[in-house]
């Protein structure tokens, strides 16, 4: 069958009643033409069928799905992509993406792209992975002299930070906040939007660690 | 002696490898939301400093949204 047609089905069967859903789920589940791609359909209302709630579950699976395909785009292998991650939210992760739980104060649209992503992430990392990764524009660069020469060497980064975690003169935050910048070279825009703050904090955070730096590397020279 | 110790150099960076367990995907929504308990939060802090691949996805989360 047709994809276009079961996705058509499946929201005409979100519209309507319990009685509708249960049957929509069994004409789906018959109409499902085994050659195909549609392995995940298949999973989907399997599990419609399991919970008896086809509204929600395909309501995920939709968004999910249109989330992947919109993720998948900086990926070279677009369908190896989408494949990985549709099958590892259908084997793994409907459950959890259906019984998102709303009491606890994350929004859907947030925890679906969470689950979305991290599994693109996932497949990225496989070793031989052709995956593309998205640039980072360093729209916003804080880079003064002495910090660019230290983070240029990763070992003197590395050896400094520690030896301030050691003596506790650096906070986990911050840290943090000096590899998403340095390390990952992320802006500070993005830095600022991961840690829920605005971009003065994570300017001012960035000086901080500067001066700390600065007053060790002294005491090394 | 030497290749005894190179062994057990690897297999402590393997078990530390396994041991290191990634923030579940509720707690990332919840941290990016800025909904996170103070406890919670400062626990998803620590490891996002030593683990890339949460970082990444925060990070993939945060440019598309």
């Amino acid at each position: 069958m047709d994809r276009i047609i079961a996705i058509f089905l499946g929201r005409l069967a979100l519209m309507s009643n319990n009685n509708f859903n249960k049957n929509c789920i069994i004409y789906l589940k018959k109409s499902i033409h085994k050659d195909t791609q549609a392995s995940y359909l298949e999973s989907v209302f399997d599990y419609c069928e399991r919970e008896f709630n086809i509204d929600r579950v395909w309501l995920m699976f939709v968004y999910s799905e249109v989330t992947a395909e919109k993720r998948c785009k900086s990926c070279i292998n677009f369908e190896e992509c989408i494949s990985y991650v549709m099958e590892k939210i259908m084997r793994n992760n409907m459950q959890l993406l259906t019984s998102f739980n709303k009491s606890k104060g994350a929004k859907e649209l947030t925890y679906i792209n969470i689950v979305v992503e991290s599994r693109i992430i996932d497949f990225s990392r496989r070793p031989n992975s052709s995956y593309k990764e998205i640039e980072f524009k360093d729209e916003i660069s804080i880079k003064d002299d002495l910090t660019a020469k230290i983070i240029e060497d990763k070992d003197v980064l590395d050896k400094i930070t520690t030896d301030l975690q050691q003596s506790n003169k650096i906070t986990d935050e911050e840290i943090l906040i000096l590899k998403l910048l340095y390390q990952d070279e992320y802006t500070v825009k993005i830095v600022a939007k991961i840690l829920n703050k605005d971009t003065k904090y994570i300017y001012k955070k960035v000086e901080n660690i500067i001066k700390k730096f600065r007053k060790r590397v002294e005491t090394f020279v | 002696m030497e290749e005894e110790f190179l062994k057990d150099i690897l297999l402590k960076i393997k078990k530390d490898k396994k041991e290191l367990k990634h923030i579940s995907d509720i707690d990332l929504a919840l941290f990016i939301d800025g909904k996170l308990e103070k406890l919670s939060k400062d626990k998803v802090i620590s490891h996002l400093a030593i683990c890339k691949r949460c970082r990444e996805v925060l990070a993939s989360v945060a440019l598309n949204e």
